[in-house]
């Protein structure tokens, strides 16, 4: 039961803030920040005990309702993307207190609450709890979205909830044929609600059409937390109830959706490149790693689920900093204009060391921990099929289009903008939260064994 | 024979004596002791109910009558408080009717008084020409489906001579008569659910309703209709499949026309309109589930419709044609009411884990058990359509800057419909009593 208390953290620290006067501004900040912080230090303590035993499982809760079952526990896989979450969530907050300026109180509370929702979701052992945070997940970000949102943040967040709510429609539909029995593990109807469901909140092609806008228009905070964690419910869904529930669908058109998330690793990487806004092409860079994701896990091997973890938590880090470093910008240039951009690396180098280190961690460079994840997940695809390896293969070129693009077009050249000439560089703040994602890119990168050997399950 | 009957009829027997002496407080024009006789009235009644042994759901219509009866109290036109009890009063002796009967002339008698009552309570705050044609339209549509519901009663009583429910049980299902008779009772008893085409003109009618008589008008009586269209279906099971089709047709047309509406009433119309329909699937089910899903919805329905009521009550006795671009920053300027108003409106509009949600899941869950599979997927897109409307409550008490000047509310006003909304938040604890 200690479980549901650490990870309620967030949630009693909402409730404390709703008492909190708006003006005390630090203070609301310094209590969120102590919310948010203890699952995280609760979720470092658990990763310690599953690197001892990578085969525990820690079951914290169940409730039966006649045919209902609410069933809560973590495993070595629910806990990479809890840890993850619990990393993410101070990040923002921290980032956050120099970023938000109005109405803070009801930011943190939402961005509490939002920590409470998805660390319960992905403990969710269940369908049913699955779904009620799967669906509760979008409210905190329907009011993040549009309420410190960029100039489009209404039509992103139409696009955001309609999206989601149609996911939530078609899963909810598949939940209760699964519940009920009418769906079993032969069923096609069942897998493909399942299916199209998790592959809106993925995103993959062509599903994907909110993600841009949403990304584009959240505040940073929400902007990290969508891709870092939010996109993961639909992997995680994936891996934890359609491939076990539809079992024989999914070996039956294994093929279509390997082919969906190849399409969309080279979708999404043009697409990345053809862009002229920053948080846009970070945006379109999601949907490429994210196929990625995808294609791991749908190999079925071991290898491909392991990558696709790694994955996981790699595009969490890495496109998390990308968005800070935006946002670094943002609030400094007040554009996110590529063609505004040019010749700042002189301007401020440590901005642009760590701009050019989370870009070449996209491109999976050796020693960086997308090397490790995407590596294992086009050994797999070689392992299923030598063309999938093959033209996977060529994935990394893709992604070096548009992260080189970001590098030249903002940090090499001439400096033709003169309001760049006098930018402030990265602060003490910035700097730590940069610093603490580019250990993770290293530590994951240099020494992926202890995290690969909770994952060998 | 005589004391059981009596003690049968106790509740209504009560209800008439409390009528009579609500218009010796109406003619006396007394005041004193009037909020002490309603407080009594409702406690008796409820005791009376107990007695009678009467089933859960008069129970249910007599708890969110007294709730509604709140709503009345809060307004500021408590001058006419005494005239208003009067309708409601006589609403509930026809609704209790209805739901006790086992007689076609009965029901029909009980409700043309539930209509007669609405169509007062409708044209009573009409004013200027512009407001009162909506109301005799009403009045007119009422009156033909009225004499259509008598016409089909006559028919079936021609055919069977048996005027009770078993009239239908009797009838040759193959009889062209028995088919006519049971086209015009369903048509008949469309206009009393707001099915379509019956659905369209009823904003036009709300919109000019006191939103105090709108909340009575969209809870009680179409509790009542629809526990009665759930009794009637042990008689009549062929009505089930007409019905289930108007239901879709009509969540599809008010969800749609929803998202257009900038009016608050209009939109809560529309909202009655689509959970009408919904309960009405409560009623396709096999036994137990049918009852039990039917209870449990309407129970979290009184519950989130009514609070949504409650919160917005103050702003209509302003303004009685509110638009949802006066009631910009409501978040600001009264927070506990915008944050009720959230709750009630993410349980309307059935996100998990509200009580909303489980209402409508359980629904779905036991009709997809009896084979339902296409019609909740078409219930299911329905409502993303449907969130298209409670999105504009969202929209403009929480996101836009505030507009509007702050009310003045009691504590007590503000924590009651709190604590309502954190009930409609965890309505799933009663679904333990209904599964």
């Amino acid at each position: 039961m200690k479980e549901i208390l650490f990870f309620s953290f967030p949630l009693i620290g909402a409730i404390i803030l709703f008492f909190i006067r708006e003006e005390k501004r630090n203070f609301i900040f310094n209590i969120s920040l102590f919310f948010s912080f203890i699952p995280f230090l609760f979720s470092l303590y658990l990763l310690f005990l599953f690197f001892a035993n990578p085969e525990l499982k820690i079951s914290f809760f169940s409730y039966y309702l006649k045919e209902f079952k609410f069933i809560f526990g973590i495993d070595s896989f629910a806990l990479f993307l809890i840890f993850l979450n619990n990393l993410l969530f101070p990040v923002s907050i921290f980032f956050s207190k120099d970023d938000i300026f109005f109405r803070i109180k009801e930011f943190n509370i939402w961005i509490l609450l939002s920590q409470t929702a998805l660390n319960f979701l992905f403990a969710s052992e269940s369908l049913l709890n699955f779904f009620i945070f799967w669906e509760f997940s979008i409210i905190p970000f329907y009011f993040l979205i549009g309420i410190w949102g960029g100039e489009r943040k209404r039509i992103a967040n139409y696009k955001f909830v309609f999206y989601t709510l149609l996911s939530g429609v078609l899963l909810l539909t598949g939940i209760i044929g699964v519940l009920t029995g009418v769906f079993d593990k032969y069923s096609k109807i069942g897998f493909f609600l399942f299916l199209i469901a998790f592959s809106i909140k993925v995103p993959l092609f062509p599903f994907h059409t909110w993600l841009p806008d949403a990304h584009t228009e959240a505040p940073t905070a929400g902007s990290v937390i969508l891709a870092g964690v939010l996109l993961k419910m639909g992997t995680w869904g994936f891996y934890k109830f359609l491939m076990p529930l539809f079992s024989y669908p999914f070996e039956v058109y294994k093929n279509l959706i390997i082919f969906i998330a190849i399409f969309s690793i080279f979708y999404g990487a043009l697409m990345s490149f053809a862009q002229d806004d920053l948080k846009r092409l970070i945006a379109y860079s999601s949907v490429s790693h994210m196929g990625f994701v995808i294609m791991g896990l749908s190999t079925g091997k071991i290898s491909g689920i392991q990558g696709a973890f790694f994955q996981m938590f790699n595009h969490g880090i890495v496109t998390g900093a990308l968005f800070i470093l935006v946002g670094i910008l943002y609030k400094r240039t007040h554009t996110r204009k590529l063609s505004d951009y040019g010749g700042i690396s002189k301007v401020i180098p440590r901005f642009s060391f760590f701009f050019i280190l989370f870009f070449i961690a996209t491109v999976a460079l050796p020693g960086t921990s997308n090397f490790v994840g995407e590596f294992l997940v086009i050994f797999s695809s070689f392992m299923t099929r030598f063309k999938y390896g093959v033209i996977l293969s060529f994935a990394p070129f893709a992604s070096a289009l548009y992260a080189l693009k970001a590098i030249k077009r903002t940090l090499w050249g001439e400096i033709v903008n003169k309001n760049l000439l006098h930018l402030p560089d990265i602060d003490f703040r910035e700097r730590f939260i940069l610093a603490v994602f580019s250990v993770f890119v290293f530590l994951l990168g240099i020494l992926p064994f202890p995290f690969l050997y909770i994952l060998y399950r | 024979m005589m004391e059981n009957i009596l003690k049968i009829y106790l509740p209504e027997i009560l209800l008439t004596l409390l009528l009579l002496i609500n218009i010796f407080f109406m003619i006396s024009k007394r005041k004193k002791g009037y909020y002490l006789f309603i407080i009594f009235s409702y406690l008796f009644l409820i005791i009376s109910v107990v007695i009678s042994g009467a089933e859960g759901f008069i129970f249910l219509i007599d708890i969110g009558t007294f709730f509604i009866l709140y709503i009345f109290y809060l307004s500021e036109k408590r001058d006419e408080f005494c005239t208003t009890n009067f309708f409601i009063f006589a609403h509930l002796i026809s609704l209790h009717l209805i739901l006790k009967t086992n007689s076609l002339v009965i029901f029909f008698i009980s409700l043309e008084l539930l209509s007669f009552v609405f169509y007062i309570l409708v044209g009573l705050e009409a004013k200027k020409f512009k407001d009162i044609a909506p109301v005799i339209r009403y009045f007119v549509i009422g009156s033909v489906s009225s004499i259509i519901l008598l016409f089909s009663i006559i028919l079936i009583y021609s055919k069977t001579q048996d005027l009770s429910y078993n009239a239908f049980v009797m009838f040759n299902k193959t009889d062209p008569v028995f088919r006519l008779s049971f086209f015009l009772f369903i048509f008949a008893l469309g206009f009393k659910i707001l099915f379509i085409p019956f659905q369209f003109f009823m904003p036009d009618v709300f919109e000019k309703v006191r939103l105090q008589y709108l909340a009575l008008i969209s809870l009680t009586p179409k509790a009542g209709i629809l526990i009665f269209l759930y009794k009637i279906k042990f008689y009549l099971p062929e009505m089930v499949f007409p019905l289930s089709v108007f239901a879709i047709i009509t969540l599809f047309f008010s969800n749609l026309a929803g998202i257009y509406e900038n009016k608050i009433k209009r939109v809560l119309a529309y909202s009655t309109i689509s959970h009408s329909a919904f309960l009405l699937f409560s009623i396709l089910l096999p036994e137990p589930y049918a009852k039990n899903v039917l209870f449990y919805y309407l129970l979290i329905y009184f519950i989130m419709k009514g609070g949504l009521f409650l919160s917005l009550n103050y702003f209509f006795n302003k303004n009685e044609d509110l638009e949802f671009g006066e009631l910009k920053g409501l978040y600001f300027t009264d927070k506990m009411i915008a944050i009720s108003a959230l709750l009630f409106v993410l349980s309307l509009a059935s996100f998990p884990p509200t009580g909303g949600f489980f209402a409508k899941f359980y629904l779905l869950y036991e009709l997809f058990k009896s084979g339902f599979v296409k019609e909740i997927f078409i219930l299911l897109i329905l409502t993303i359509l449907g969130f298209g409307y409670y999105i504009k409550f969202l929209n403009s008490f929480f996101l836009e800057p505030a507009r509007i000047r702050k009310v003045k509310y009691t504590r007590f006003y503000e924590s009651f419909t709190l604590i309502l909304g954190v009930i409609s938040l965890f309505g799933f604890i009663f679904i333990k009593f209904f599964i």
